[in-house]
């Protein structure tokens, strides 16, 4: 709660701002401080990278406002729109997005170069941030010549030598293969760390979001669904996006006392007592898996049908259709023993006490 | 697989090979029958080289302003949606394939001495456009824009607009991310798209006979000199014909092999 207070007076970005183009109708609200990453997180077409042009100043709001260190950037009703070129901004695109027809050494000091700096102050600027990188050697090529993850490290350098106020990352790592992605998530950690303006990143990943960032805002359908410090998001999602995200499963219902009615109108014994509309929290990994009815204290007990069994390396995940529609995960080797296949009829049992419940 | 090794059938053969001698008798032809042991006199005459500067003159002042008035204009064709621009597209392209003596008519009755500019230009300026250099310059510029347009529309086009935005969110104004990210883009389909105008402006004949008239020194280009000396002096007309070959020749195969290239995709 404390956290509430801080951002009170610390606020520098203040965004609510309402889009509508074709099928989007974006409607948000954005707020963050500075030495913070925030992370804009949901599922591909959901308004993100419209939310991060809008800050960007690449895309105009519909309504609302976009203030950054109390000067307004976008304010339809005032007439103010500050072009990108005026923010103190930078981007780092998906694609990345390096000039081709420029060398490397050239596209660093491009933006220094756009803002006054005289060529060799910028050429010498620009060497240094590519020395810190380790792509001296590179200063010359031209972007073609580039890995994936250099071409990412260097847009990552273009944007950041101008030392922006504000630094919006759209997807930075989705071009990257799986191995580079590893290595450039870390360096990009630490470099966003020494920005000292305010830092977005855009991503449908969530290894991405709780890798770099310290808060997230969860954006489904052109609506916040969820925003907060990672592990409290993670522990309590709101939404089946988020639930999807984090593994776990997740139902809305009413409870009265222990008792929780579910929308389909079955009901969970939960450990924790509350009344009124509740999410309901179970991990895969609290949900036993039998061939026969479960004998013993376990107080939910239901009966299904195996829809898919996924291996990952030592677990194994069952997603399992009835009454409740539920996912388990065990151990590959209890997986073999149950030698469940999808269609078959099996049992499952949670304990009361791995039924999380908290107010809607 | 190399596409370059497969054998044609026979009838596709016979076809393509009665295509290229087609095309390839008429210059063989004016080759055969150039009077090339006085080659060097005909050319050496001083209405000759006069022709042939004039040709060249107006022909690069007509790029040049083919390139100056066409460049927004493509920029404007590819990257603003404004009602009309079909229109607008369709009249600015359409001396390409209008009968020349026609835009040489249609020029007349506008910038003639009686046109509907012209009137205005002569009263107010003394600008008497037709049967002058000017006009020269201007029915060559009237056909042969199009081709630079068109070009570098499609450049316009493709370039990724993205690139220009980064460089917005760099701090770029939009005149230099213009001049460092677009330009240097479209760059190869600029000077394809000159190459293309200042061949056409070149080769032109009908439009600038129409609207600036025969006279040597004076608007008296090539292609006129050509069709003039048919009638008195055929020598003259071929030594003269074959200059406009070998330069037509050349422009064409520089572009086909740098330019065209780069236009179709492939960058050789």
């Amino acid at each position: 709660m404390a956290r509430r207070v801080d951002r009170w007076y610390l606020v520098t970005l203040v965004a609510h701002l309402e889009v509508i183009r074709g099928t989007l109708d974006l409607r948000v609200e954005l707020d963050a401080n500075p030495g913070e990453t925030v992370a804009i997180l949901g599922p591909n077409a959901a308004g993100k990278s419209t939310l991060l042009r809008c800050l960007a100043g690449l895309q105009r709001i519909d309504s609302g406002r976009i203030e950054l260190d109390g000067k307004a950037l976008d304010d339809p009703t005032k007439r103010i729109f500050v072009e990108p070129q005026d923010r103190q901004i930078g981007v780092v695109f998906q694609d990345h997005l390096l000039f081709p027809t420029l060398t490397v050494l050239e596209n660093v000091a491009f933006g220094l170069r756009s803002r006054g700096a005289t060529k060799s102050d910028a050429r010498s600027r620009a060497s240094a941030a590519l020395e810190r990188l380790g792509l001296s050697s590179l200063a010359n090529a031209k972007p073609t010549a580039l890995s994936g993850g250099q071409s990412q490290q260097v847009a990552l350098a273009r944007a950041l030598v101008t030392r922006p106020r504000l630094m919006l990352l759209d997807e930075p790592l989705a071009a990257l293969d799986v191995t580079t992605k590893v290595d450039v998530r870390r360096s990009l950690r630490e470099q966003l760390r020494s920005v000292d303006g305010i830092r977005i990143l855009v991503s449908h990943d969530p290894v991405d979001a709780f890798a770099l960032a310290d808060r997230v805002v969860i954006v489904e359908d052109g609506r916040v669904s969820q925003s907060g410090v990672l592990a409290d998001v993670a522990a309590r999602p709101r939404t089946r996006y988020v639930a999807d995200l984090i593994g776990v499963n997740l139902f809305e219902g009413v409870a009265t006392g222990p008792s929780v009615e579910l929308a389909g109108g079955h009901s969970i014994v939960s450990a924790s007592v509350r009344t009124g509309p509740v999410f309901v929290l179970v991990h895969p990994s609290s949900v036993a898996v039998h061939r026969s009815r479960p004998e013993g204290s376990p107080r939910n007990v239901w009966e299904g049908t195996v829809v898919d069994v996924d291996l990952e390396r030592d677990r194994a995940r069952v997603r399992v259709a009835g009454p409740i529609d539920l996912t388990a995960e065990i151990t590959a080797t209890a997986a073999t023993q149950l030698a469940a296949r999808p269609g078959e009829r099996i049992w499952l049992s949670v304990k009361a006490t791995e039924v999380e419940t908290y107010a809607r | 697989m190399d596409e370059r090794r497969e054998r044609p059938p026979l009838i596709v053969a016979v076809l393509a090979a009665i295509a290229v001698a087609f095309f390839a008798a008429p210059l063989l032809a004016l080759a055969i029958r150039a009077p090339w042991s006085s080659a060097w006199e005909l050319l050496s005459k001083p209405e000759v080289r006069t022709a042939l500067r004039l040709s060249l003159v107006c022909s690069l002042a007509a790029t040049l302003l083919a390139v100056l008035f066409g460049t927004p204009l493509a920029w404007v064709l590819a990257r603003i949606e404004f009602p009309g621009n079909r229109i607008v597209r369709t009249l600015t392209t359409l001396s390409m394939v209008l009968p020349p003596v026609v835009s040489g008519v249609a020029l007349l009755l506008a910038f003639g001495r009686n046109g509907i500019i012209g009137r205005s230009l002569d009263d107010w300026f003394g600008i008497q456009l037709p049967f002058s250099t000017a006009g020269v310059i201007l029915a060559e510029t009237f056909v042969a824009m199009p081709f630079l347009v068109i070009t570098l529309e499609g450049a316009f086009r493709t370039a990724d607009r993205r690139l220009e935005e980064t460089a917005f969110t760099l701090g770029a104004s939009r005149w230099i991310a213009f001049r460092r990210v677009t330009l240097p883009a479209i760059a190869p389909s600029m000077a394809a798209g000159a190459v293309l105008a200042w061949a056409r402006a070149l080769g032109e004949f009908g439009a600038t006979i129409t609207f600036a008239g025969n006279y040597p020194g004076r608007t008296q280009t090539i292609p006129l000199a050509v069709y003039l000396a048919l009638e008195t002096e055929p020598d003259a007309a071929i030594m003269l014909s074959l200059i406009l070959v070998f330069i037509s020749f050349g422009v064409l195969f520089g572009l086909r092999s740098r330019w065209l290239g780069a236009l179709t995709g492939g960058i050789s």
